[in-house]
């Protein structure tokens, strides 16, 4: 099967890494990869390292004029998309023209339609019309009214999670990919695609055993690893660290990725405005061999999210498989770990279920690791990259198959559009089940939403 | 996009499309396998599409429409549209030659004779139906209609405008005056639109001794038992006949040429056959004022007499045929002056059809 990939490709994308795992995986399967980097050939984004690939990489720019006829070659086009327009602008474009698979890495895309609609302005798009064509007035006024406040970072930062959007950018597409079971109703309810989940393949950042319990005088090193965004949830780790003598004595905390302006300042008022004496470190950005040391120090990992927005988070696997205990939200994806794996912070009583499991940790520091080696065998299992191939060789298999049911199917819905059929007619639930009497079998039915 | 097999010499490969209801046959059917024959008479090749379709439940005329529309027609250079939904069915090169539109959809939902609901989900149905009428009419590169009267609805309706093009007699030649029996002659499909009973409630006022002759077939057993009801009840055995079924040609024929003069009273008709065949065969035509594309061709007290749409009025009329022959006759030799004069042929409107 010929594949053209379509991923950022840069040492900085977890993406990316991503990429290289399930491309590798893919080949090992026989299948004839292609990876073409989706990103817009900016000056910043070309001073990026590359990552390493078995053949060259394309770059999708490359193939902007011609596009359906330059990927005819291919029997399918996989599209990678996340959050962030610049590093996923191909995998936008490209789809319109020629449509594929989706692998959808972030269940909130707000910021990649932002980049999307300042870059194709001149079209007469706008923000807010995709907003309101796909979320109706109600996201519309919230959206107003924090704007009316000067309260947009509420927007940006909490709201958008009440308001997915998905249409703008994958509305041709011919199926997705989730990573995570919690997305995948939204996607197949607002896409009309078949809809598969598979748990993201990734690997281990460090195979070093975690470090041994602190003696006296010496702390637990707590860390959070990737960019700095806001629902990571910084300000609640400190403040847990705050309010426990216990923590207050035992626990310094690393963040460790790179932020955008202001950030850290933001986190350093919250320290300031505890009058205490916490030992909070940030990194800034690293390099792949720096993060893997901090990993490799750290006791416990911090994966808290809040509001989710993440299909599914590189750092959580990467701290599942590095043995150190991992504490996550219980929202999202992070909910579906099993929770004896984990240790769950309810986002309702954040700092009273947060403080509990980090003394927890603290005072018996044995059975917390051995909970993360449990961990670690399970995310293995899940996550590795050639249980990823195979489900989404199988996946693959099932777009192509239903692919004609689907032309069919838009066909008939555009039609019907012009028609005025109201989406409550009879006739629509009708069509559906033609449509799965016509082109269903049983033994596809299960991945197909 | 032309057809690549589009031969050379102006020749086409015509696809009619036209709906059907199986073992049921009318004037669109004929219409339809008459112009098949037509257009292979002048050197086209021409096939006949039919597409069934059924009125009844409402709710499933969408579907059918959309079957319609799904359809995909290569290999042809040009469809000739004739009936909803049939017409529908999409085509780069089509031309519309419309008997009708689903009229339960718009005059008969006026008039109150629809079968399509008042309600919010028969108005959604009416206004699907309108949206794809306005879309077909939109890609449609010619629109004649059967007669006046479809196309000043097509331009109520749908503000569209199309030309009429009147569908020819195929054996008009049969039809003669050869003689004056002492009988009025009904013909065509029997159905309340076309109003039969009323012609036989009229014989118990008629004061002629006049006879009345009803032939064709019911749409329904229940279209033909109303009119036996009529004549059982009045005791009219002795001065109306039934003639219940399909008649063959020839004694069709044979009814039209020997009557006294013919009546044709449909609500509101969008053609009728019938009004022509009577003309060629020299006979005038009692019809009535909301008798729609009959009014075409009937023009009062010059080629037939237009009544009141009552048994009284239609008695006096009657009435009026039997004991006027003279008069009769003449109408009956000026009605058919005139539809010789209109020069409806089968030449002529292929050539419209393939322009």
């Amino acid at each position: 099967m010929k594949i053209a990939w379509y991923t950022p490709f840069s040492e900085h994308s977890a993406i990316g890494h991503f990429s290289q795992l399930a491309v590798a995986a893919l080949r090992e399967r026989e299948a004839d990869v292609t990876v073409v980097r989706c990103e817009r050939r900016t000056p910043e984004i070309r001073a990026l390292p590359s990552l390493e690939d078995a053949v060259p990489t394309i770059w999708a720019e490359d193939l902007n004029r011609n596009t359906a006829k330059k990927l005819q070659p291919f029997d399918v086009v996989i599209y990678n998309l996340g959050d962030q327009f610049d590093y996923h602008a191909y995998s936008v474009y490209h789809q319109k023209r020629v449509p594929g698979i989706t692998i959808l890495h972030d269940y909130i895309i707000h910021n990649a339609l932002n980049g999307f609609v300042l870059r194709t302005e001149d079209q007469g798009s706008n923000y807010r019309g995709y907003l309101f064509s796909e979320r109706g007035g109600e996201a519309l006024s919230v959206m107003d009214d924090k704007y009316a406040q000067g309260k947009q970072d509420e927007w940006w930062n909490q709201e958008i999670a009440r308001f997915p959007l998905l249409r703008w950018a994958m509305a041709e597409t011919l199926g997705t990919v989730t990573h995570a079971n919690h997305y995948r109703s939204l996607v197949a309810e607002h896409i009309g695609c078949p809809t598969s989940t598979i748990p993201l393949a990734y690997d281990a950042i460090t195979q070093a055993d975690p470090p041994p319990k602190p003696g006296n005088g010496e702390l637990f090193t707590i860390v959070t690893i990737g960019s700095l965004n806001p629902n990571k949830r910084y300000d609640a780790v400190i403040r847990a660290i705050h309010s426990s003598p216990l923590l207050r004595d035992r626990c310094r905390y690393r963040i460790v990725g790179g932020a955008e302006e202001g950030q850290v300042e933001k986190i350093q008022q919250t320290i300031d405005s505890l009058s205490a004496n916490l030992d909070v470190t940030f990194t800034g950005r690293v390099d792949r061999a720096t993060l893997e040391r901090e990993v490799s120090n750290a006791h416990i990992i911090s994966c808290l999210r809040s509001p989710t927005f993440e299909g599914a988070s590189a750092s959580v696997i990467e701290g599942l498989r590095s043995r150190r205990p991992v504490i996550v939200s219980d929202t999202g994806c992070y909910a579906e770990i099993p929770h004896e794996l984990v240790l769950k912070v309810n986002p309702e009583k954040e700092q009273q279920d947060l403080v509990a499991h980090l003394e927890s940790v603290v005072n018996n520091y044995e059975k917390a690791k051995a909970r993360a080696n449990q961990a670690n065998l399970w995310a293995e299992t899940n996550h590795a990259p050639h249980a990823y191939a195979n489900s989404l060789l199988t996946f693959i298999d099932n777009v192509l198959y239903n692919q004609t049911a689907l032309r069919v199917t838009d066909h008939i819905a555009d039609q019907l559009n012009r028609w005025n059929i109201q989406p409550d007619s009879p006739l629509i639930s009708r069509v559906d089940q033609g449509m799965r009497d016509l082109f269903s079998t049983p033994e596809r039915l299960p991945d197909a939403a | 996009m032309e057809s690549r097999d589009r031969q050379v010499d102006g020749r086409m490969k015509i696809l009619i499309v036209n709906n059907m209801v199986p073992f049921l046959r009318g004037g669109a059917e004929s219409l339809a396998t008459n112009l098949v024959r037509h257009l292979r008479r002048y050197g086209h090749d021409a096939d006949l599409l039919r597409v069934p379709f059924r009125w009844e439940p409402a709710n499933r005329i969408l579907d059918e429409m959309l079957a319609c529309r799904m359809l995909r027609v290569n290999n042809v250079d040009r469809i000739i549209g004739l009936k909803f939904p049939a017409y529908l069915i999409p085509h780069p090169h089509k031309t519309l030659w419309v008997v009708h539109q689903f009229r339960q959809a718009y005059d008969l939902l006026e008039s109150g004779h629809s079968h399509l609901g008042n309600d919010p989900t028969g108005q959604d149905l009416c206004r699907s139906i309108t949206a794809a009428d306005n879309e077909c009419l939109g890609e449609s590169q010619r629109i004649s209609t059967i007669s006046r009267v479809v196309s000043d609805r097509m331009l109520r309706f749908n503000n569209v405008p199309s030309h009429v093009l009147h569908p020819p007699v195929d054996d008009a030649e049969d039809f003669k005056p050869i003689a004056s029996e002492n009988y009025i002659f009904c013909g065509g499909r029997i159905n309340s639109f076309k109003r039969q009973n009323l012609l036989v409630q009229a014989m118990r006022y008629t004061k002629s001794k006049i006879k009345l002759v009803v032939a064709g077939p019911p749409d329904s057993p229940e279209d033909g038992k109303q009119l036996e009801r009529i004549v059982e009840k009045h005791k009219l055995h002795d001065r109306v006949t039934l003639e219940l079924g399909f008649l063959k040609r020839e004694r069709l024929v044979g009814l039209v040429n020997h009557s006294l003069a013919c009546a044709y009273i449909p609500y509101d008709e969008d053609y009728g056959y019938v009004t022509l065949e009577a003309f060629y065969a020299g006979k005038p035509v009692i019809t009535t004022h909301d008798s729609g594309g009959v009014l075409d061709f009937v023009t009062d007290q010059l080629t037939g007499r237009i009544a009141d749409p009552t048994p009284e009025s239609l008695a006096s009329m009657i009435d009026e045929f039997a004991e006027n022959r003279q008069s009769t006759q003449s109408l009956g030799e000026a009605a058919r002056d005139d539809i010789h004069d209109r020069n409806i042929n089968w030449p002529s409107t292929v050539q419209r059809l393939v322009a």
